[in-house]
C-alpha cells in the first residue's frame, strides 16, 4: 500500500469508531487527540482494527507512533508496503 | 465564600454536563481560571467538542479545589508524575486527594481526604472488539468472565470492568497498561464489585473499596479509593453546573 493508501485504510477505521466526526478537515501533523474526540478505548479500538483488517501487531511501547496521521502513516508505511 | 469541608468517609464527586451549559459566557469564565500552559494546550485543540471538554475539565477540578482549599483557584499548580496522577504542587491542610476524568459531553472531579483515589467515566458506546481488548489488556479471568456472557451484555460489561480498572490504577499512580494480570475485577449485580490480586503483586484486596454506579442517561462511573471496609465511603453526587 502507497501512504495515500495507508491514510485512507486509517480515516475508514477512524470513521467507523467516531462516525458522527467530520473528518474531511483532519490535519496530518497535529495530534488525532487535538482534533477528535478520541480516547485510550477509541485508541485500543484503532489498534485491534489494524490487527483484524491488516494482521498488523503493534506492540504496547510503539502506541505513541499513533499520536497524528502524519506519524501513524509513516510507522505503517514498513509494514503495509507490500499488501 | 465558606470552604466545603469533607469528613473521613466522604467522597465528593463534582460532575458537568456539557449539554446544561446553557450560557456561552460559562465558557469565558472557565477560560479565566486556567493556567498559561493550559491556555496553550487549549488552543490547540481543532475539534469543538475536545476543546470544550478539556477547558470544563481543567475549570472544574480548579474550582472544586478551591472550594476544599480556600486557595485562588487560578493560582493553584499542579505536578504529575511518570503516569501523569495530578497532585497540588503545595501540600494543603487538611490533605485533598483528588481524581479527575473526562468522557464525551462529561467531566467529573472527585475530592477525599487523605486517602488516594481514582475516578473513571465513560459514555456508553459501541466498542468494536471488547474481547480483544479484553484478552489483551484485562486480566485472564476478566476475559474469561465477559466471554461466558450473552453478546448483548458484552459491550456493558466490558465498560464497567474498564472504569473499574481505570479508577484503580489512577488511585494507585500507574499506568493503565502495567501488567494487566496483576489483578481482576470480578462483577456482581447485586453487590459492589470485588478486586483480587495476583499473589506476586498486591496482597490485601480488603484495604480498596469500589463503587460504580450510573450517571445522568449514559454515563458509566468506577470510583476506588484506597480505604478498609470499615471506612466503606458514602458518595456525594454534586452537580457542578453552573458556577
Amino acid at each position: 500500500m502507497t501512504a495515500d493508501e495507508i491514510r485512507k485504510a486509517i480515516l475508514e477505521i477512524l470513521h467507523d469508531i467516531a462516525p458522527d466526526e467530520d473528518l474531511s478537515g483532519l490535519k496530518d501533523e497535529v495530534p488525532l487527540r487535538d482534533q477528535l474526540p478520541l480516547d485510550s478505548m477509541d485508541f485500543l479500538d484503532i489498534v485491534m482494527e489494524l490487527r483484524k483488517r491488516y494482521r498488523i501487531q503493534i506492540p504496547e511501547e510503539e502506541y505513541t507512533e499513533l499520536a497524528s496521521m502524519a506519524s501513524t502513516v509513516k510507522y505503517l508505511e514498513p509494514k503495509m508496503k507490500d499488501m | 465564600m465558606p470552604r466545603l469541608r469533607l469528613n473521613a468517609r466522604r467522597i465528593d464527586l463534582w460532575h458537568i454536563l456539557l449539554d446544561e451549559i446553557a450560557d456561552p459566557t460559562s465558557f469565558d469564565e472557565y477560560r479565566s481560571l486556567l493556567s498559561h500552559e493550559e491556555l496553550q494546550r487549549l488552543q490547540r485543540f481543532t475539534h469543538d467538542k475536545s476543546r470544550r471538554l478539556f477547558l470544563v475539565g481543567r475549570a472544574l477540578l480548579r474550582k472544586t479545589l478551591s472550594q476544599y482549599t480556600g486557595h485562588d483557584p487560578r493560582g493553584l499548580e499542579f505536578r504529575y508524575n511518570a503516569h501523569g496522577k495530578p497532585s497540588l504542587k503545595t501540600p494543603v491542610e487538611p490533605p485533598l486527594e483528588f481524581s479527575v476524568s473526562h468522557t464525551r459531553g462529561l467531566a467529573v472531579c472527585a475530592v477525599a481526604l487523605g486517602d488516594p483515589l481514582g475516578v473513571d467515566v465513560e459514555r456508553d458506546r459501541t466498542v468494536s472488539n471488547p474481547l480483544e481488548i479484553a484478552r489483551r489488556f484485562f486480566a485472564p479471568a476478566e476475559a474469561a468472565a465477559l466471554e461466558k456472557l450473552p453478546a448483548e451484555r458484552r459491550g456493558a460489561a466490558f465498560i464497567e470492568l474498564w472504569t473499574l480498572r481505570e479508577a484503580f490504577v489512577k488511585a494507585r499512580g500507574v499506568g493503565l497498561m502495567t501488567r494487566p494480570a496483576d489483578f481482576a475485577f470480578s462483577l456482581s449485580a447485586d453487590r459492589e464489585a470485588t478486586v483480587s490480586f495476583n499473589e506476586s503483586s498486591e496482597k490485601s484486596p480488603d484495604d480498596w473499596q469500589f463503587a460504580r454506579f450510573r450517571l445522568a442517561t449514559d454515563y458509566q462511573v468506577a470510583l476506588a479509593i484506597a480505604r478498609p471496609a470499615s471506612g466503606k465511603p458514602a458518595i456525594s453526587i454534586r452537580p457542578a453546573t453552573p458556577y
